[in-house]
Formats: structure tokens, C-alpha cells, sequence
């Protein structure tokens, strides 16, 4: 692979903002995440004005709204309006792919971005205290480690171009003084790389060993953090133990970038409104029900519903006001179904989602029942099943 | 002509009867589905799993039969045949035989409680024999209509005796001693034959001990069948062997039965299946296996382990203790097998009687005994407004049959008739055989 | 909330003593959701559906649930007798005692616990029920049969009648690749000369929309017009194709002369007038192991070159190369033995290859004994089989049929529905399908005439599935997963409004769309999200 080497010039975000500023002279907008005016967080912005890139912060410390969902929000059908370069992290490229699959985000005209994620601090510790982790950000940006970055980032094994088809890439170098490489990954990438001026011919293969020996970290990082989940997740007391301390808000669905419904099947009548009746004799059979009613059925059927496409970005953890790690056990389970299809989400925009296709020859490892393996391993996770009375059990 | 009719008589309710009547009956027609059995299905019923997709066969076919049975158009008389047929296309009169059947459909539930009573026993010939039925009986259980019948022959009464057994164990007031045969006349305008076939005992050893023929495999498999589906030897021993024999009675009958390579495939499946560690040797002179899914079925079979053995001719099989010996030629030498279990695909022949209704509906057939198409015309028999569909014009596997009953339905259906008009053009012109088309 | 109705049938004895009856009446009594208990000897009886009938109106029922036998018993009947007392047919449950609970076990108290699961279930359920309407359709008689060979001719030929027009389309000349040119020109003048069938000739097929009972095709003709046929139903009949042996490596077509197919032998020989070849050979199977099937016609054509080469020369040698016989039908085994009377050899081969030796050919074999050979030939003949035409992958596009793995169109099923498809009103026939000699496609084009002829009959309505899915607008986000779900075509995304659709006439009930649906968008109409919530409940309480 070859790229433009570009010294970093002042801070990595200010080097990213010149390159982006050439890259707009190339396409019509760009969609970036940009420092809101009280300078304690992040949105992103549409913007055609060169001179609004200085308030861009391409790669930000926190990720308080998945790229993917502002995406989204800009509607579809896009057909014959101006082009846009979206700037996004790898986790929110990957999570837009998996929404264009879904008919929700229009690609059309749209280059998607990717910059090396360092990785992003949780929102509400940033919010505690904006300068100081301000200022830790830039010293991951040149090379050092952080453990206050959230725990879902630790483990991304995403973090680079693997995986995600972007259109153009924006390694980074990290170090005094550092340098970004950028790459393109499409031909439309070449082409708005050519146009405005950033292609290059350069060797970037110290880049590309740099991110394989992060990738390696990244991957025992993300293998021991799916051990603890296993054990933690293991049988259905397990994994209401995990979910013990949720309320019920629905924040994860709603901040998750897949979570694509106009509503929420989970928030719908035929889910939440059951007669009073329907709940007393639940509550009569099993001694007690809590509520709000139906939480393992919304965490079980959200995971049903989205695992497939799950991108680990953490978004759902992030936002979960009592702490549930919500992200962690959806990524892990996200991991593990996506390898029993050979599926891995924004890899390719033409990849079929499994869910729409049928293989007469896939799946064979379940036809001897013999339970489901940890993601990466071999090893089966035998399935206890709930006991058949359940007198006095809380839900 | 004033006594024309567009009603129908479709003999025979197996798989070409019953996809002919529901064709014609969902046209809007009046369909007399006569059957000659208490119950109905034809032959495909005896097949635990059929081709291409091994489904269940029963599974498969009864919605068609549920049909059969709840559609207005379609008046199903069982325990009927044919008896005579006068007049022409368009208006045929046709008088029905309807035997007793001793148990009344009406009021019968299913419930059988009749059967325990029966102090009579007797083989059972939907079984092939391998087991016994009372002479108050179902062929297999989940047969339709879901009502026994008696087999006056065998019951005490036709001896002369007061046995009311059976009688006495119904709740429901369903059996009547009194039961007779009945003539019936029926008027149709056209007449669709669909009788079937029967597997031919040319060619074939005499009885003995552990060879089956095709059917009678097929019943060991079935799970309703005598020995819930295990596959075992006449002493109840699981067979550690088996041999699956082509071509039983080709060159005595003189024509390739067709479909005996495919459903020896299935056999073999059967085999691996039931039987842990089985071999399974296949006797073969040709292998015939023509259309776009055969190949690949076969394919599926041999890669479980099957031993083919190519010979020049039908092994002569004999017994050998329990077991069956096969003496055969192959590569220029005489060879010989022991196995615990032998399984012969014998030729397909027309069902019994075929020749004397024939003659009653005034078509013709060929040198085999199959009734002859007119022609180019793959459905229609050699006599106007007589049409035929399934193995009696020949052997063919289930798909043709289907395909062939639609097309005896769709020639029903553009008959010359008061209110149709059919354009020029209607050749019915014979073609000589093994000439004519690629 | 509807008034509810439950019926208990004894069944004589068979549900009567198997179940305590009294003590589900007491507990369904207790749950208070019913307006009445009904208790019945024998509901199937003439008395006891009259019972139904007169106490549904009496008692102003609403909704109805029987608990009896098997619903493949008397579902039906029970659903005539609910209409008779005025009400929809699908405001009424079946709950199966007997085969299910009675039948089951004979231990009574497990039996009444598992009947008073179900009947609890049916309860739940049937609150939830609502009249479906029954909708009827108008629809369109005419057939457009695709193709002018064989199958589409005799389909053209036996569809088109009074109150019916077939539309054949073709892209060339109607007359196909059947062998028997004099025949073809008869069915052809057939075809030509009847008043209620139009032919297109030479014309492209644009597009195809619509569904059962009204499509309507866009073609361009051969002028260059634009024209729109409107018709019920679609009989799809492009053919297959000779396989062609060019490149197939070790028989020397196109590379050796003396080298041929069939047809190319037979056409040369009936126009070459000077003399004939001192040897024949001809070899059977060509191209089967690349096509992976049998084509079943293609031993009988190698058998017939030579019939006809000994006819018009005794002294030529002819021999048959084959590696197993392949002779469906009762005339081939006696024309196989007639043909080798005649002095043609017959040899099985496992491994040949075609060379040229001196001005003539060999042809080098090896027997399945390890055995090998040589015959010289002057002319070597290949006897291939059929492969899928280029045509279908287009077809199946526009009308939304699979295609097997040969690249011939999917039948809907290969026993319960040979001729038709996936999409209804749909059907495909001959080459197209699969390989089929000339009398497998003229069957099947009576087949699809058959079903055409039963399914549009001219003046009456198409009545539609009543149990079928919908989707809410307000619900939907147009995401297009139950589109995909569907094997139908009948869940389609409206572009304008980005939402799915079912279209009420394809739609066959199956409920994929609403299993795939994530919000609750899609719903089966008799398997809502509320219906099965209440009987899975009432089941595992």
C-alpha cells in the first residue's frame, strides 16, 4: 500500500483540518465532528464554509453521537445533491454501511472518512473534568497510553482500516512530532485524493507494522475481556446479574446507530401494554415480577435483533446512566454470532446481511446441538437451561 | 347434444388421480374420484421419504388429500370401480360398483376401537405381508378416509357365525352388518384414467427369506409401517449387509422401469441412515438416472460408501441360511456376495385389471399391457374424451406423473363442448415408436 | 371485547373419559373470560353443528372457541358452521383434545392439564381475533406464452379457447430446435391460423409487471412499436440449448475435422450427396461431467445417427460409445437391441479421446476393467446434452424465479407444484425447466395449460388468501429485510413513501416478513404479535 506521508504540523487535529481543508476544495461539504461553543462537547457539523473547519475536531476525545446515527438523521434520498466527505471514526463507517444496508443512510455522493482511532474517554468522565482530559487526548495522539479510555475501546481490534469499507484512510503516526498518512480505499477515494491534491506514492509500511503490532495488543486485549465476559454471562442467573442494575430507560437502543426502527418494538404496545391481568398471573406464578416488566426480554430481543451488525462502538455503554456494561456483553455476543455466519458488519456494502440470505450448506455446527463456542475459540459454552419451576423466582 | 355433461370421472385417486380431480375441481368442475381401495393415495403413501428432497411423502401429499377431501367439486368414493361404460365423449354413462365397506363414513369417528375385538386375523397387503391387520381394518395408520373397513371375506359372519364384536366396541352406532354393494349410474363427459401400477413378479426369485422387493422396503422404512421405520431382517436382526439389486425383471418385461436407479439411491440412504456401519453393495448393469436433480442424488448416495458392482447381468440370488447369496459376472469373471439382506427393484407393470378396463373404456394398449397415448399427445388414451395420467402408460417418476395429470386435466378442460370453442388445429396423429422427435 | 363462546366436545367417549371436563369447566369459569360453556356429545354431528349454530345466535356470540379433535378433521367444518350463525370464519379458534391431549396419554390428570393449557391458549387468542375479509379480484383470462418452440406452442395451442386469448411471444421465428421439422411447420400453420392467438415475432421483451391475474408486458416488436399486453397469467417457455463441445478437451471439436455434433452430422449427411463414411463412431455422454446431470435423450439420439447411417449404408462400420445406457420409456430397450442387430458395436468406456490418425480419426479408450482400445473412424460423431439457455438469468429477474444450480428455472416444487413457480400466475415449461425431450415438453406445456385453464376462468373473480401479512406504515421505516424474507415477490418497498408493501394477491400467509421484521411492522393477520403473546402465556403459565 502506498499514501501521502504528511508531517504532523502542531497538534494531529490541526494537521487533519488541513487536509481537510484541501479535500473540500474537492467535494461540496464535509460532515465532521466539531467542538460545540461551550467547549465541553462534540456534534457533528455539515460544513461547506472552509472557514468553519477551524472549529472541526476530527478525531475528538469523546464519541457522544455515533457518526452513523448523524448520518442517518440527514435523510434519504439524496439523489442529485451535493457531495459529502464524512468524517468517522472505523466503528461509525462500519455501523453507516450496516445502516445503508438497511435502506436508512443514502451513500449516494457520500466518501466516507476513516481516521486511526486512538480510542474515545466516556462522556460523563470528560464532562467531569473537559481540559485535563483535553489534554490526555493529545498526549494518546503522540503516542502514549491511557487507561481512563472506556473499556470497549481497549479491546476494539477495529481501530484501523481493517475491515471497513471507507473510501479514504488517515493513518496515524504517532509520536514527536508525528505523522498521518493518508490512503485511499476506493476508486472513488482515489479520486477525490487526486482532485484535491493529497495523493501520494509514498512507503507507509511503518505505518502498516505499527498497526499490526497495535492490532495484536488490541486482539489479547479483546480476547481476555470476552473470557471474563463468558464467565460472567455464563447461564441465565449470569446474565441477569449483568443486567441487574438496568431500569429500563432504553437509552443503549436509542443511541445505538443499528437500532433503526421508527419505534421500537420494545416500546410498543404489544410489548409494554399487557393487561393487568397478563401481569398478575405472571406475578402469581412466578411470586413476584419486577418493574418496569420485560427488561431480559428487551436486552435478549435487542441483542436478537442487532447483533449481527453490532460494530462494538460502545455508543450503548457510553449512554447507560446505571453503569450495565451493555457494550461489552454486545460486543461479545455480537462477535460470536457474526463468526458462525462468516459476517463481519461494514466490511462490504454489497456483503448480504446473513438475515436476508439462505445457504443451503452454513450452520453446520449447530445441527448436533451441542451448544454455541466463544467467539475465537473452540470451546462450547454448555447452555443451562431455566429451570422448569419457577415458584418465586423475580423475573 | 342434450345429454351432454362436463362433469368428470377420474379413476384411480393415487398421486395422478388426486392432482387431476383438484385440477379439474378448482376449474369448476363436477370430479367422480372413484378409488377401488378403502383408502386413498395410490402407492406413493408406502414411501417413508421420496426424491428429490427426501421429504416425507405422507407430509408431502396430504394437504392434496385434505383438499380431495373437503372440496365440494370433488365426490371421493372409495371401496368403488368401474363396471361399465357406455356411450361417448361428452356423454358417457357410467355405472360405479361401490363395495360395502360395512363402517359408516358419516358417523364413523376414527377412533378404532373396533380392532381390538377382532378375533379375526389376516395378512396385511398394504404392509406387503409383514404384518397382520384384523379383518376390521385400516391399511396404515393416518390413512384417509380416516374409517376402517371390513374384509367380509375373512370376517366371521361370511362363516355363518353371529360375531358382532366390533359392533358392540363402537360408540358411535358406525358399523352396519347390513351393508351392501351397490351399482350407481353416473353421467360424465370425459373420463380420466389414472390407475397406477404394481411391481411385476417377473424376473424374480421365488420367496425367499431376506430378499424384499421394493415396496416391502419401503414398508420397513416407514415409520408407520410394521416396524416403525428400523430396517430389519425377517429374525428381527439388523442387517449388517445389504445388497440392492438393478433391474430385477428388465429383460423378461423387455423396457427400463425408469425410475429403480433413483430409488435404489434412496435405499442406499435408508441403509447408512438406520444402520450404524452397514455396507451397502449395489448390483448395476446401467445406470439410468435422467434429469437436472438425479445426478447429484446418486452422487449423494455413493459418497456414504455404497460398493457398485457392475455385472453383466441380474446376479442370480439364492438363499444361504438366513442370509442371501448373490452370484454374479463381472470384469469376465463369476463372483459371488454374501449378505444378510437383499433388496430388488423389480419392473413396474400396470395394477392389476388394467387389460379389462381397457377393454371397458375401449382404449387400447401396447405391447406391455400399458395403456397407449394417442400420439403426440402425452395425456390423451386413443379413444376421444378418455384421457390417462400416471405409471399405467408407462413407468415414471412422481414429478411426470403430476405433470401428466394436469396435462389429462387441461385436455378435459378444452374438450369440444357446447360452451367451449377450441381453434383448428387439434392433431392427434400416431407416431411411430423410437422415431421421430429430439 | 367480543363475547366468547367455548365449546367442549365429548367426542363420545374418546374425550369424555379421558379428560375431566367438569374440572375445566370450573377453572375456565374461574378465569372469567368466557360468556359461556358449551358441552357437546358429538359436535361433528348433524346435531350437534346445528347446536353450534343456533346457540352462536342465541347467545350473541362474538367469538367462538371449540375444543375437539384434530383441526385436519374439522376445522373446516367448523368454520362453515360458525359462518352459518352469521359470523367471519376467522373469529373462531379449533383447540385439538383429542389426538393432541386425550389420544396422547393415558394418564387423565396429565391429559386435562395439557387441555386446559391449550384451551386457555385458544381463549387468549381468540380476544384478539378480528374478521378477515375474503377480497376477490377481477382478473384477466389471456395467457402470454414466452417462447415459439415446442412447449410454447402446445401450450399456445391447448390454452387458447373461447373466453381466452393467448400472446406468443417470441424473439426469433416460432418452430424451436425440435428434430421433426415437418411436424414443427404443422403445429406451426396451427399456431399461426387459430383466431384467438396472437403471435409477436421478432420482438424484445422490456419489462414484465404486475402480478397474478394482471400482468402486463412491455415489449418492443420487430417495427420498432412499443406495445403493452395485458394477461393473467405467464407461461415461460425459452428452451435450453445444445451444449457445445467446443473447448472440451480430448474430443477434438473444432480442432479435428471429422468431428461433430449430431445435428451438424445429420445436416451434412442429408446434403452430401457423394458417398459415405467406412466408419462411424459415436460417443455418448459428451459434456456430462461439466453439465453434472443426465439429459436423457441424448443415448437415444446417439443410437438413432446410427440407425440412420445403417439405413443409408450397411457396410459402414458404426460404433456406440457409451458409459452407461440411458433408455427411459418402454419402445428404447427394444430400438437399443433392434440397433445393435443392425451391426453396430456397442462399447462402454470410462476414459476416450478423439485424434487424428493419417486422414482419417481414432478414437483411444479405456475400459472400466483397465482394458484399452482403438477404433478408427472418418467420422466421429458427439452425442452431448442440453444445457440452460443464456435467456434465464434476465427472465428470472423480471419475474422473480430462482434459478437451480444448472441455471434452469426453479420449480415452485418438484412433485406438489412441477410447472408452476414461486411467483404465482408464473409457469415454466420444456427446455427452460430442465432437460426435456419433445414429449416431456409438450406435457408440461399441457401441465401449465392445465393449471392456467382451472385457476382464470372467464367471468370469475380470483378469490385471495385471506390469512395473509400487512405491514404498517406507521410502523415501517422501509428497511427492506421482509423483502428479502419474502420467496414470494409479494413484499415489495414502495420507493415514494420508503415503506414495504404486501401485495394481497402474491402474498401466501407464510409469515416470514413478519418473523424478519424487527419493530413489529409486519404482522401476520392471524398470528399477530398479541395473539401469540396470549397463547404462548396462557401455554406456559
Amino acid at each position: 500500500m502506498k499514501g501521502k506521508r504528511i508531517p504532523v504540523d502542531g497538534s494531529v487535529n490541526d494537521t487533519l483540518r488541513s487536509v481537510l481543508a484541501l479535500l473540500l476544495k474537492a467535494t461540496d461539504a464535509v460532515m465532521v465532528p466539531s467542538r460545540i461553543p461551550s467547549k465541553e462537547s462534540f456534534a457533528y457539523l455539515l460544513i461547506r464554509d472552509p472557514k468553519l473547519l477551524e472549529a472541526a475536531t476530527p478525531l475528538a476525545p469523546v464519541m457522544p453521537v455515533q457518526g452513523a446515527r448523524a448520518l442517518q438523521s440527514m435523510g434519504r434520498g439524496r439523489g442529485g445533491l451535493p457531495g459529502i466527505l464524512c468524517v468517522l471514526r472505523p466503528c461509525e463507517a462500519r455501523a453507516a454501511i450496516e445502516l445503508f444496508k438497511r435502506n436508512q443512510v443514502d451513500l449516494e455522493d457520500v466518501l466516507l472518512l476513516t481516521i486511526d482511532c486512538p480510542g474515545a474517554f466516556p462522556t460523563r468522565d470528560y464532562l467531569g473534568n473537559p481540559e485535563e482530559f483535553d489534554r490526555r487526548f493529545e498526549e494518546i495522539l503522540q503516542g502514549k497510553q491511557d487507561d481512563g479510555l472506556r473499556p470497549d475501546c481497549k479491546s476494539c481490534v477495529g481501530f484501523s482500516l481493517q475491515e471497513v469499507a471507507s473510501d479514504v484512510h488517515i493513518g496515524l503516526l504517532r509520536g514527536k512530532p508525528g505523522e498521518v498518512a493518508v490512503v485511499h480505499r476506493s476508486d472513488r477515494g482515489e479520486r477525490l485524493l487526486a482532485d484535491a491534491g493529497v495523493a501520494g506514492d509514498d512507503g507507509i509500511s511503518d505505518w502498516e507494522a505499527g498497526v499490526e503490532k497495535e492490532a495484536r495488543v488490541r486482539t489479547g486485549a479483546r480476547d481476555s475481556a470476552f473470557q471474563e465476559m463468558k464467565g460472567r454471562a455464563a447461564g441465565v442467573d449470569g446474565f441477569e446479574k449483568l443486567f441487574a442494575d438496568c431500569v429500563n430507560c432504553h437509552n443503549c437502543m436509542r443511541v445505538c446507530p443499528i437500532c433503526y426502527c421508527r419505534q421500537c418494538f420494545f416500546d410498543s404496545g404489544d410489548s409494554v401494554r399487557l393487561r393487568a391481568e397478563d401481569y398478575f398471573a405472571r406475578a402469581q406464578h412466578r411470586g413476584g415480577i419486577r418493574f418496569p416488566g420485560d427488561m431480559m426480554q428487551f436486552h435478549v430481543g435487542r441483542m436478537y435483533h442487532m447483533a449481527l451488525s453490532c460494530v462494538a462502538c460502545g455508543a450503548c455503554e457510553d449512554a447507560c446512566p446505571m453503569d450495565v456494561p451493555v457494550s461489552r456483553v454486545f460486543a461479545f455476543v455480537g462477535a460470536g454470532v457474526q463468526e458462525q455466519f462468516g459476517y463481519a458488519p461494514g466490511r462490504s456494502r454489497e456483503e448480504a446481511m446473513p438475515m436476508t440470505t439462505f445457504k443451503e450448506d452454513e450452520l453446520h455446527a449447530f445441527e448436533d446441538a451441542g451448544g454455541i463456542s466463544a467467539p475465537g475459540t473452540t470451546e462450547t459454552q454448555s447452555g443451562k437451561s431455566k429451570d422448569q419451576d419457577s415458584e418465586g423466582k423475580v423475573e | 347434444m342434450a345429454d351432454q355433461t362436463t362433469d368428470v370421472l377420474v379413476i384411480g385417486a393415487g398421486l395422478a388421480g388426486v392432482e387431476a380431480s383438484l385440477v379439474l375441481a378448482n376449474a369448476g368442475r363436477k370430479v367422480y374420484l372413484v378409488e377401488r381401495q378403502a383408502y386413498f393415495g395410490g402407492n406413493v403413501i408406502k414411501s417413508e421419504e421420496v426424491f428429490p428432497n427426501l421429504e416425507c411423502a405422507t407430509c408431502m401429499i396430504a394437504p392434496k388429500q385434505s383438499d380431495v377431501i373437503e372440496n365440494q367439486n370433488v365426490e371421493l368414493l372409495t371401496l368403488t370401480e368401474v363396471k361399465d361404460v357406455r356411450g361417448e365423449a361428452g356423454a358417457f354413462g357410467v355405472t360405479l360398483l361401490r363395495r360395502a365397506r360395512y363402517v359408516s363414513l358419516e358417523n364413523c369417528i376414527g377412533c378404532a376401537a373396533c380392532f381390538e375385538p377382532c378375533p379375526v386375523t389376516a395378512a396385511n397387503e398394504f404392509e406387503e405381508g409383514l404384518s397382520q391387520r384384523k379383518a376390521i381394518y385400516v391399511a396404515c395408520a393416518g390413512a384417509l378416509p380416516n374409517a376402517p373397513a371390513i374384509a367380509m371375506g375373512e370376517c366371521l359372519r361370511s362363516k355363518g357365525e353371529e360375531c358382532t364384536a366390533c359392533r358392540d366396541a363402537c360408540m358411535f352406532d358406525a358399523i352396519n352388518y347390513e351393508d351392501k354393494d351397490e351399482e350407481r349410474e353416473v353421467k360424465v363427459g370425459a373420463i380420466v384414467v389414472a390407475t397406477g401400477y404394481r411391481l411385476s413378479g417377473a424376473g424374480l426369485p421365488d420367496r425367499l427369506e431376506n430378499v424384499y422387493n421394493a415396496f416391502e422396503f419401503e414398508r420397513l422404512r416407514a415409520s408407520n409401517g410394521p416396524t416403525e421405520g428400523e430396517i430389519r431382517t425377517r429374525d428381527g436382526k439388523k442387517p449388517k449387509s445389504v445388497a440392492l439389486i438393478h433391474c430385477a425383471g428388465r429383460r423378461e418385461k423387455g423396457y427400463c422401469s425408469q425410475v429403480c436407479c433413483r430409488y435404489l439411491a434412496k435405499f442406499a440412504r435408508y441403509a447408512f441412515d438406520k444402520l450404524e456401519g452397514v455396507e451397502v453393495h449395489e448390483f448395476i448393469q446401467e445406470v439410468s438416472v435422467p434429469g437436472k436433480d438425479s445426478q447429484r442424488f446418486l452422487e449423494t448416495a455413493l459418497e456414504k460408501g455404497v460398493k457398485l458392482v457392475r455385472t453383466k447381468a441380474v446376479p442370480g440370488i439364492s438363499a444361504n441360511g438366513s442370509g442371501v447369496r448373490i452370484e454374479f459376472q463381472a470384469n469376465g469373471k463369476s463372483e459371488s456376495d454374501e449378505v444378510d439382506m437383499a433388496v430388488l427393484a423389480p419392473a413396474i407393470e400396470p395394477g392389476s385389471g388394467a387389460a379389462a378396463l381397457a377393454e371397458l373404456l375401449g382404449i387400447e394398449t401396447d405391447g406391455f399391457g400399458f395403456f397407449r397415448t394417442a400420439g403426440s399427445e402425452p395425456a390423451t388414451a386413443t379413444r376421444p374424451g378418455v384421457f390417462i395420467a400416471g405409471c399405467n402408460s408407462g413407468p415414471k417418476d412422481m414429478q411426470t406423473v403430476v405433470i401428466q395429470a394436469e396435462a389429462a386435466a387441461a385436455g378435459v378442460l378444452k374438450m369440444n363442448h357446447k360452451d367451449t370453442e377450441t381453434g383448428p388445429g387439434e392433431e392427434t396423429q400416431e407416431r411411430p415408436a423410437g422415431s421421430g422427435d429430439g | 371485547m367480543g363475547k366468547i363462546g367455548l365449546y367442549l366436545c365429548e367426542c363420545g367417549p374418546n374425550i369424555a373419559e379421558a379428560i375431566d371436563l367438569d374440572r375445566i369447566t370450573a377453572e375456565i369459569k374461574k378465569d372469567a373470560k368466557v360468556a359461556g360453556i358449551e358441552r357437546f356429545k358429538l359436535l361433528c354431528s348433524e346435531d350437534g353443528k346445528r347446536f353450534v349454530t343456533e346457540s352462536i345466535k342465541e347467545r350473541g356470540y362474538e367469538r367462538v372457541v371449540i375444543a375437539a379433535c384434530s383441526p385436519k378433521q374439522h376445522q373446516a367444518t367448523f368454520e362453515q358452521v360458525v359462518a352459518n350463525a352469521g359470523l367471519n370464519a376467522h373469529v373462531f379458534q379449533m383447540v385439538n383434545i383429542r389426538e393432541q391431549c386425550a389420544w396422547a396419554t393415558p394418564d387423565k390428570e396429565q391429559a386435562t392439564s395439557k387441555a386446559l393449557r391449550f384451551i386457555r391458549a385458544a381463549i387468549g387468542r381468540v380476544r384478539y381475533h378480528w374478521p378477515l375479509e375474503q377480497k376477490e379480484i377481477e382478473c384477466s383470462p389471456d395467457t402470454i406464452v414466452i417462447g415459439g418452440g415446442t412447449a410454447g406452442i402446445e401450450a399456445a395451442l391447448r390454452i387458447a379457447q373461447k373466453g381466452r386469448k393467448v400472446f406468443l411471444l417470441e424473439k426469433d421465428e416460432p418452430g424451436g430446435t425440435r428434430r421433426d421439422r415437418e411436424w414443427m411447420a404443422a403445429r406451426v400453420d396451427a399456431l399461426r391460423n387459430n383466431p384467438l392467438i396472437e403471435v409477436y415475432e421478432h420482438c424484445k421483451i422490456r419489462e414484465l409487471l404486475g402480478f397474478f391475474g394482471s400482468f402486463v408486458a412491455h415489449l418492443e416488436t420487430r417495427e420498432g412499436n412499443e406495445v403493452q399486453l395485458k394477461a393473467g397469467s405467464v407461461v415461460l417457455a425459452t428452451g435450453a440449448v445444445a451444449f457445445d463441445p467446443t473447448g472440451l478437451a480430448g474430443y477434438g471439436y473444432r480442432e479435428l475435422e471429422g468431428v461433430s455434433t449430431v445435428r451438424e452430422f445429420e445436416k451434412a449427411a442429408s446434403d452430401a450427396s457423394d458417398g459415405h463414411p467406412k466408419s462411424v463412431a459415436v460417443i455418448h455422454c459428451v459434456g456430462r461431467e461439466k453439465l453434472g446431470y443426465c439429459s436423457g435423450t441424448c443415448c437415444v439420439e446417439a443410437m438413432r445417427v446410427a440407425r440412420r447411417v445403417k439405413e443409408a449404408s450397411a457396410e459402414t462400420e458404426v460404433t456406440e460409445f457409451y458409459r452407461d445406457l440411458c433408455l427411459p420409456g418402454t419402445e428404447h430397450d427394444r430400438f437399443y437391441h433392434e440397433t445393435a442387430k443392425t451391426g453396430v458395436r456397442f462399447v462402454r468406456f470410462r476414459d476416450i479421446d478423439v485424434a487424428r490418425e493419417g486422414p482419417g480419426l481414432v478414437v483411444r479408450y479405456r475400459q472400466e476393467d483397465g482394458s484399452s482400445g482403438s477404433v478408427v473412424a472418418d467420422a466421429v460423431v458427439l452425442s452431448a446434452g442440453v444445457a440452460a439457455g443464456p435467456a434465464n438469468a434476465e427472465f428470472a429477474r423480471m419475474f422473480n424465479i430462482p434459478l437451480d444450480e444448472h441455471g434452469f428455472f426453479q420449480s415452485e416444487h418438484p412433485v406438489l407444484n412441477p410447472v408452476g413457480t414461486v411467483t404465482e400466475g408464473v409457469f415454466v415449461v420444456g427446455g427452460c425447466r430442465g432437460p426435456a425431450g419433445a414429449l416431456d415438453a409438450t406435457a408440461q406445456a399441457g401441465a401449465a395449460a392445465g393449471k392456467v385453464l382451472s385457476a382464470l376462468v372467464p367471468g370469475r373473480r380470483l378469490r385471495l388468501e385471506t390469512r395473509t401479512s400487512e405491514v404498517a406504515e406507521a410502523l415501517c421505516v422501509g428497511c427492506g429485510i421482509c423483502v428479502a424474507a419474502c420467496a414470494y415477490g409479494a413484499a415489495t418497498l414502495n420507493e415514494d413513501r420508503h415503506i414495504a408493501v404486501v401485495n394481497e394477491v402474491l402474498c401466501r400467509g407464510c409469515g416470514n416478513c413478519a418473523a424478519a421484521c424487527p419493530s413489529g411492522a409486519a404482522q401476520h393477520r392471524q398470528f399477530t404479535t398479541r395473539q401469540m403473546d396470549q397463547e404462548v402465556t396462557q401455554i406456559l403459565r
